[in-house]
């Protein structure tokens, strides 16, 4: 068995659950660096989108499958690819929060 | 949260259609079961489909998807076997959960052979081109 001792600031990383790095950036800074927000964004970081003139705040870039999953599944409802959720939800599917 | 199998894509059932008597009946019981199981198939990690997350069930005629136990995943194949030598067929499918709507969808994305002989069409192939096509008509709309 091996074990690990870690403290200060990285215990406070590993524990934490809010994303990090977490920045606000306007439209035009992430256009400017795509790459940099993309590989924030993967290393599981948010971007809060401000308007160019910063007066806006637009939304919220991240990869938060609880955020990112819900958007996914709308977006293919409304290109057409999946039926609407009512109609999904017809389906006999399986409910894990139901006993059997 | 629940999980649902989403219609199939006319593609899936042309595929399915084209398929032997058992090979389909086996193919449907596990498109059925990811309702269950919804993590049967291994995760695919090449090209589209490994951005995708797409997964992968394998199966052969005499599998049986209503074991839930037991040797549901097919004959394993060794290391220094030919890659036909393991499970013949594939369902290749994506899963998409929405935490907050509570649903998680899984969209069949082909069914068929896992290797096909040299200039044939296998199911990874078909189910990169109607992935593809999907995102390619995503993009249309979105313009």
């Amino acid at each position: 068995m091996t074990l690990t001792v870690i403290r200060g600031g990285r215990y406070d990383r590993h524990m934490a659950t809010l994303p990090s790095p977490a920045r606000a950036m306007t439209l035009g800074q992430i256009a400017q660096d795509p790459e940099q927000v993309g590989s924030d964004l993967m290393a599981g970081g948010a971007v809060l989108v401000l308007s160019d003139d910063r007066t806006v705040y637009l939304g919220v870039l991240t990869r938060d499958p609880s955020v990112l999953g819900d958007a996914e599944l709308a977006q293919q409802i409304e290109a057409g690819h999946i039926p609407p959720l009512a109609e999904l939800l017809a389906d006999p599917g399986v409910d894990e929060t139901q006993p059997a | 949260m629940r999980t649902v199998v989403a219609p199939l894509a006319p593609e899936i059932k042309g595929q399915l259609a084209a398929l032997d008597g058992q090979v389909r009946a086996v193919a449907e019981g596990y498109i059925a079961r990811l309702r269950l199981e919804p993590y049967l198939g291994h995760l695919l990690v090449r090209g589209l489909l490994g951005w995708a997350e797409a997964r992968a069930v394998y199966f052969d005629t005499d599998s049986s998807p209503e074991k839930l136990l037991g040797d549901h995943r097919g004959r394993l194949r060794a290391a220094t076997e030919d890659p036909s030598a393991g499970p013949r067929h594939r369902v290749v499918y994506r899963l998409r959960e929405a935490p907050r709507a509570g649903v998680r969808v899984a969209q069949i994305l082909a069914v068929g052979v896992g290797h096909s002989e040299p200039g044939g069409d296998d199911a990874y192939q078909a189910a990169t081109r109607l992935l593809d096509a999907l995102l390619k008509d995503e993009q249309r709309r979105k313009r």
